[in-house]
């Protein structure tokens, strides 16, 4: 098994820092990804982040009230080893809203 | 995040005009085989801020149902037309009921579950839905009203102060019209002018909820910590004077600002809405 550290998103806005309203899950939980984690409250909106990963929950940082810099860590998981080094690329579900045909036109240059 | 999503600028004129409004449809993955949800945002805020960036719309889609959103004029990716009748409540309303009906909402029929329309509403937006259940009672089946008013604190805004704050920076005497104002600029996707029409507009048409006064269920919520929380009696007061039957939730240690995301609030929405 693995662990895997996620830190506060850039919540855009040029927002740097959030307050930490209400965690949604705990440590020992497994969550599906997009499953929603933590109610934050930034200077404009309270926004609720959604699992950018599944896993079983680690650790958390940070209790209610408490401020957390964007960067900082928000959320341990573990994941088995095989899946560790997919981070980043997140797949997709929507389905493409526009087909693109790549016709060649070797003629033209 | 689960669902269809469609965006599109709302297109269809209303009584000669193009309201402009930026209307979203959200299908579930698994129909409940309920009527569709009307969500309406606050002001100063957004369809994706107040219900989709707040868990809201997820969590009404994982309950399968039917979610329409749209952004008030000159708030989030809606136009912000120049004339003045534009931001009327009463026009607002007439857009609403259109927009509804061309979501597939249809008048209630006993015994029919996916047969008229659940609104929910935050702060202005749950100002524009009590009225809008007690106009269209054939076709709204239930609210939820959360961060309510019995008086609207956009009628007292001091749009002169606002207007020369504006222009040169001269510092505005009343704290709410300086609090709304400074919300008001802290987004980016805020039509300043827009919304000090939309100010102007509920200025001439200023709440007032005992003139009428909805019938159908409703949830009245909010946060503890928001001074709105005293008007939840007085609403539901007037409601069950009328014959409704209300339930009224405060959520401890929320506010104005972040009841918003509660998850006590979206679970008692969805299951006041869930019949």
């Amino acid at each position: 098994m693995a662990e895997i550290s996620f830190p506060l998103p850039d919540l855009g806005e040029g927002l740097i820092e959030a307050t930490v309203l209400e965690w949604l899950v705990s440590p020992g939980e497994q969550v599906e990804r997009n499953q929603p984690l933590v109610e934050v409250e930034t200077t404009k909106s309270a926004v609720e982040l959604p699992s950018p990963q599944a896993g079983r929950v680690v650790r958390i940082h940070g209790r209610p009230g408490d401020k957390i810099n964007v960067g900082e860590p928000l959320i341990v998981f573990e994941v088995p080893d095989n899946t560790a080094g997919i981070v980043g690329t997140v797949p997709h579900e929507d389905a493409p809203k526009r087909r693109v045909r790549l016709s060649a036109v070797l003629d033209e240059d | 995040m689960s669902g269809r999503h469609t965006g599109e600028l709302h297109s269809h004129t209303v009584e000669g005009t193009d309201p402009q409004l930026h209307v979203g449809v959200h299908e579930p993955q698994a129909d409940a085989g309920l009527r569709p949800v009307l969500l309406l945002h606050g002001f100063s805020s957004s369809a994706k801020l107040n219900w989709e960036d707040s868990g809201w719309v997820k969590s009404l889609l994982d309950a399968g149902r039917r979610v329409v959103t749209v952004d008030l004029p000159g708030h989030g990716r809606s136009g912000a037309p120049e004339d003045m009748d534009s931001y009327a409540p009463s026009r607002i309303r007439a857009d609403l009921l259109q927009i509804a009906v061309d979501a597939g909402a249809r008048p209630l029929r006993d015994g029919d579950p996916s047969s008229g329309l659940d609104v929910i509403g935050y702060s202005l937006g749950s100002r524009l839905a009590w009225e809008f259940g007690a106009t269209q009672h054939e076709l709204v089946h239930r609210l939820v009203l959360g961060g309510p008013n019995v008086a609207d604190p956009l009628a007292e805004f001091d749009l002169v102060a606002a207007q020369r704050y504006l222009a040169d920076g001269t510092p505005i005497a009343d704290a709410s019209t300086a609090w709304l104002l400074r919300m008001a600029q802290g987004l980016p996707s805020n039509n300043i002018f827009a919304l000090l029409s939309l100010v102007e507009a509920i200025k001439s048409e200023p709440f007032d909820p005992a003139e009428a006064v909805p019938h159908m269920p409703m949830l009245l919520v909010a946060g503890e910590n928001d001074e709105r929380a005293a008007s939840l009696p007085e609403l539901a007061g007037l409601g069950a004077k009328a014959g409704a039957l209300v339930e009224q939730l405060v959520l401890p240690g929320r506010n104005h600002t972040n009841a918003v995301t509660s998850r006590a609030f979206k679970q008692a929405a969805v299951s006041f809405l869930g019949v």
